[in-house]
């Protein structure tokens, strides 16, 4: 493919991305920290807390799973480690499911809690996906300007 | 004022509209709504008038007729007075002659009296008697004694027919006559009817009696007889009517002539032309028989005045009845006054109607008036509607426009269609900004402008409008200069945006039109602005202040460039109070500004230029949209000229006035005022720790000499350091520069600061530098080895490369900074010239607001702790990013053992919350760990060298933590940290606000 055309297929999904509002300014900040001295800064962050969330959505469930004995506390710890994360990384939607469910939480909705967890679940899901993709088409890029 | 007002209030068309309608309805004064009433209240007054008039002259004249009523009844009484007593007088002396007649011709004996003697004694004494023509006196003679009588006198009783008498009861010939009346001796009295009436009246009564008049025998006037009885002999003291007959001897008479005597009186009295005096018999009531006077009256017989005559005989009447001779005559002031009375009247009222029809008709053009306004008002609306709508339309499709270039100018083109597509894309752009100016101005005309209010900084906003315009300044050669007096608070709530849209069109303007000289931006506080002016005002009455001073023949202003400016008022005498104050009263401004907080604060802002200025004629019409000062300035300049016009409505907007003073060829100087509100402390830290854009603070306490010749220029690059926290002074020449540095390196007195930096103006360097440098670099080689070398700075609008060489020589640093002065770029240039000699390795093209920080973090090792892998990465690379040495832990223990002593770490940034043990627990065990090692290093270190300098061991703790409400912040400190970065990790934005902590 064209170099031309495929940074401007880089440069509309990232512009996606941040219209549909997955991400926030804090991506562009990790984007801005990436040099050469640092090349694959944002895919190691996000890589990173991809394998963090990983286990913290592991931990979430198997916290949630013994009902009605719920440890709000220990579940509000998890997903504050979880939004820590996802706001660092500047996972828009994702941060904010993880807001709703810690409101959840300090109210003790159980309920709340499940659809929250079940939504952000989701958006974490379709975030991936994403990235991936966009990821793939940045290499391609990069791959590109280099020939 | 009207004009303002409108202007201020189109917005309010609307409500305004419906104010009209309730206005006009209201309008209508009373007169206006009688109108129709004005003739007849005219025609009203008139007659109302009038009729007052003729009430006026009744009164006037009844007055009149009283006064003449009251004068005929004194007259009148006054002649019935006289005439009585004449009258009087008169009875009395017959009375004498009855008694003298009674006295010697019976009591004697013989008669003392005949006929000679009476005749005699009366003619002389008939001036008493001037009313009389003459008395006689009639003997009684009974029939029975009648021959004896007429034998005795020689003749027959006769009566008054002269014929001999027939034979009666009784007779009264007369005996003795005055000679007046001779012609009546021996006629019987008893034969006259009246005589004869009178003759027994006088003898029953004894008194004088009158007849009722009559026409006298001789001289045929109207006359009356008077007759007194003369008795024989004594009478008892109460006589009876019988005894007093019994007694009667004769009787003594005498005529009188009422009108001869009448007309004696009135002739001696005054007036008796004016009146008629009638005198009347009125002893039968039914009959009135004249006396005197006319029987057929003539004269004023509307005004009778009747006095009553006693002639002292109780059986007769008298009656004096007066008139005036003529009518009255009318009354002519009485006439006249009511006349003018009337005229007057009619004359007040004409005024009043016509002051009436003219309010009518001044208020029948208000109204038109106002209706042609509030249509005229109306088509201004729509207009603006038009307007509005229209470049709204335009603007909709014009983004699409420039979209498309903008995608256009992405793809491949060739350099030819890159041009096309790039021209097209500037004029879109142009376009755009000229639509969004005018739905500006129709914005703000309609009263849709609402301006925010946020809490800003207007010095930052002032910097960012001078880095705006820094390049076109530069290349112009143009000084351009900020100064915020320091009265005015730090951040202030007001729109930034507009204030800075403001800002940017007069600056912007001024750039423009100027080509050599400065442009100069100075901020005050209004209050201060006033007195200031005032300040000046006196001095130059007192002839104190001199603007030029004459140097080598040209003319040099006391101004930022030295060339002349059009307001004289911002010259440097005033300016100079300005900033003096400022200095001076640091501390308590501060304490006043905290006292009154959230109060509003008014700000004077000036523009000052060395323009082109604004010709004269179109000085009136430069706030007045779509219009330049003339034609050729559009050619010659561009634009479109509504930006004044929006600056002015939006000053007004928040609450002020622009003004400005021109002068063509020298400059021209806009003012405007605006209030702003002030915020609280607090609110302003919040603000403060938010906006990470705050000046670095590692500059504070740096002492900075500055060297410049121009008081107005040293001052503001002297409120630029002064903003970075370093305390400046300021000398005029390099020479005093060089005095004073030298002063300070011999150690005799530590009273003066050892500048840290020397900042110096290019043309103080050029001017001085031949005579000077020499002699400075032998100060600083004298002082070198003992003191820190000041670093020299070249301050410069514009530089060649040759003088930038030069100066390099001279001993500058290759720092120069480049005006205009802001401050965020005063602290890059000094940043970059304080650790070039540690850190010339960073000189990579960096931006400059993170060279600072670049420089803070290079080669420091730096830990990070937190138990978030991904915030630990984010944190660690953005570290690293600026030269740091980084390492990261993953929980407050692995940390504590990590900071162990002796610190191999520069800082460290932690987390707050973390599993088992949390960011503030942490803290406070490194913190007590390092204050035992320090007690006990102090206590060895005195012991040993006493004065050396004491070791702490103090490591800075930095939190990082999601939530900056105040409460986190204070616990941070509490536990011993030095400050906190916000989280998630943003690099610069979240460390310059900690970096004084580094």
């Amino acid at each position: 493919m064209d170099r031309k055309q495929l940074q401007y297929q880089v440069a509309c999904m990232r512009k996606s991305l941040f219209d549909q509002g997955y991400l926030d300014e804090q991506f562009n900040q990790l984007e801005d920290l990436q040099d050469e001295a640092n090349p694959n800064f944002v895919e190691e962050v996000v890589t990173l807390f991809y394998s963090d969330s990983a286990r913290f959505i592991h931990n979430i469930e198997q916290a949630m799973i013994n009902k009605p004995n719920i440890d709000y506390g220990k579940l509000d710890d998890y997903m504050h480690q979880f939004k820590g994360s996802s706001s660092s990384f500047g996972a828009k939607k994702v941060k904010k499911e993880c807001s709703q469910f810690r409101e959840c939480c300090s109210a003790g909705n159980i309920e709340g809690c499940i659809k929250t967890f079940r939504q952000l679940k989701l958006e974490h899901a379709t975030l991936k996906r994403k990235l991936e993709t966009y990821f793939q088409l940045v290499k391609q890029a990069g791959i590109a300007e280099r020939r | 004022m009207t004009l303002k007002m409108q202007q201020s209030y189109h917005h309010s068309v609307a409500v305004k509209v419906n104010e009209q309608q309730v206005g006009t309805k209201r309008g209508y004064t009373f007169i206006q709504a009688n109108r129709t009433w004005l003739p007849k209240v005219l025609l009203l007054w008139v007659m109302a008038m009038a009729l007052l008039s003729l009430t006026i002259y009744n009164g006037m004249d009844a007055d009149n007729r009283v006064r003449r009523k009251e004068v005929l009844g004194s007259m009148c009484d006054q002649r019935a007075r006289i005439l009585q007593d004449q009258f009087s007088v008169s009875v009395n002396h017959v009375h004498a002659l009855a008694i003298l007649v009674s006295t010697f011709h019976y009591y004697k004996n013989p008669s003392a009296i005949d006929q000679e003697t009476f005749a005699e004694y009366t003619a002389r004494t008939a001036f008493e008697r001037p009313l009389l023509s003459g008395v006689a006196y009639a003997r009684r003679v009974i029939d029975s004694e009648r021959q004896e009588f007429e034998r005795q006198h020689g003749w027959t009783i006769k009566t008054m027919e002269r014929e001999p008498s027939a034979i009666r009861d009784e007779y009264a010939p007369v005996i003795f006559s005055q000679e007046t009346v001779s012609y009546i001796e021996s006629l019987d009295m008893m034969s006259g009817e009246e005589d004869r009436e009178n003759i027994l009246r006088a003898r029953a009564t004894g008194k004088a009696v009158l007849t009722r008049p009559f026409r006298l025998l001789g001289s045929h006037h109207l006359g009356v007889v008077l007759t007194f009885p003369v008795y024989k002999s004594k009478l008892p003291p109460s006589p009876t009517a019988a005894q007093r007959i019994e007694a009667t001897a004769g009787y003594l008479g005498g005529a009188f002539d009422i009108e001869s005597l009448v007309e004696n009186l009135l002739g001696q009295l005054a007036g008796n032309q004016a009146i008629l005096v009638n005198v009347y018999d009125i002893t039968n009531s039914s009959d009135l028989l004249i006396m005197y006077g006319h029987q057929n009256l003539d004269g004023d017989l509307s005004l009778l005045h009747e006095s009553k005559l006693d002639f002292g005989d109780p059986f007769r009447k008298h009656l004096m009845i007066c008139r005036y001779h003529e009518k009255a005559p009318a009354s002519w002031a009485a006439l006249t006054t009511a006349f003018l009375f009337f005229v007057i009247g009619l004359l007040v009222g004409y005024i009043l109607y016509g002051a009436a029809i003219h309010i009518v008709r001044v208020e029948d053009g208000f109204h038109e008036m106002q209706e042609l306004k509030f249509r005229a008002e109306a088509a201004d609306v729509t207009k603006s509607q038009f307007l509005a709508t229209v470049s709204h339309e335009i603007r909709t499709p014009m983004n699409g426009i420039l979209g498309m270039l903008a995608l256009l100018l992405d793809t491949d083109l060739s350099s030819t269609q890159r041009d096309y597509a790039q021209t097209a894309q500037v004029c879109g752009k142009a376009l755009i900004a000229l639509i969004n100016e005018v739905l500006d101005r129709e914005k703000i005309e309609a009263g849709k402008l609402e301006l925010e209010a946020v809490p800003f900084d207007i010095r930052s906003i002032l910097d960012d409008v001078l880095s705006l315009f820094s390049e076109k300044s530069r290349n112009k050669g143009i000084e351009l200069a900020v100064f915020v007096s320091d009265k005015v608070p730090e951040i202030v709530v007001g729109d930034p945006g507009r204030f800075r849209q403001i800002i940017t069109n007069l600056v912007g303007n001024s750039v423009k039109f100027t080509d050599r000289g400065h442009i100069f931006i100075k901020v005050h506080l209004y209050e201060n602005a006033k007195a200031m002016t005032d300040t000046k005002v006196n001095t130059c009455l007192n002839g104190g202040s001199n603007e030029s001073v004459l140097t080598s023949g040209s003319q040099k202003f006391k101004t930022l460039s030295g060339c002349e400016t059009a307001d004289d008022q911002n010259s440097w005498d005033v300016f100079r109070h300005f900033s003096d104050e400022d200095f001076r009263s640091d501390a308590s401004i501060n304490v006043t500004t905290n006292n009154e907080a959230s109060e509003d604060v008014g700000l004077m802002v000036c523009v000052e230029d060395t323009g082109i200025g604004i010709p004269l004629k179109a000085q009136g019409r430069v706030f007045m949209p779509f219009v330049q000062a003339d034609s050729s300035t559009s050619r010659h300049y561009g634009g479109t000229g509504i930006g004044l016009s929006i600056s002015k409505c939006l000053v007004e907007l928040m609450g002020g006035q622009i003004d400005f003073i021109s002068r063509p060829d020298v400059g021209s100087t806009f003012s405007f005022t605006a209030v702003f509100g002030t915020c609280k402390k607090n609110v302003f830290n919040n603000m403060e720790k938010r906006n990470a854009e705050a000046l670095p603070s590692g500059f504070r306490g740096l002492k900075a000499l500055v060297v410049d010749g121009n008081p107005v220029r040293a001052t503001v690059t002297r409120y630029h350091l002064k903003r970075l926290g370093i305390l400046a002074e300021v000398v005029s020449s390099l020479k005093l520069a060089a005095g004073s540095c030298g002063k300070n390196g011999s150690l005799t007195s530590g009273g003066k600061i050892q500048p840290d930096i020397i900042l110096v103006e290019k043309d103080s360097w050029i001017s001085g530098e031949d005579s000077v440098s020499s002699v400075w670099q032998l100060d600083l080689k004298q002082n070198g080895h003992t003191f820190k070398l000041p670093k020299m700075i070249l301050l410069a609008t514009n530089i060649t490369n040759s003088e930038f060489d030069k100066a390099k020589g001279a001993g500058f640093s290759d720092t120069v900074i480049m005006k205009p002065l802001r401050a965020r770029m005063v602290a890059a240039c000094l940043q970059q010239v304080l650790s070039m000699g540690k850190k010339r390795s960073q000189g990579k093209g960096m931006p400059n607001g993170s060279s600072f920080l670049q420089s803070l973090l290079c080669g420091k090792r730096i830990l990070v702790v937190d138990d978030n892998r991904v915030n630990r990465r984010v944190a660690a690379g953005a570290l690293k990013k600026f030269g740091a040495d980084v390492e990261c832990a993953e929980s407050g223990k692995a940390a504590l053992k990590l900071l162990q002593l002796p610190h191999i770490y520069d800082a460290c940034f932690m987390d707050i919350q973390m599993p088992e043990m949390d960011g503030f627990e942490a803290t406070c065990l490194i913190r007590q760990m390092e204050s035992r090692a320090n007690e006990q290093m102090n206590g060895e270190y005195m012991v040993e060298e006493g004065t050396a300098r004491k070791v702490q061991w103090h490591i800075p703790i930095l939190a990082m933590t999601a939530d900056v409400i105040h409460a986190t912040h204070d616990k941070c400190l509490k536990s011993g940290m030095d400050g906190y970065v916000s989280k998630p990790f943003r690099g610069r934005k979240s460390l310059s606000g900690s970096c004084q902590v580094l």
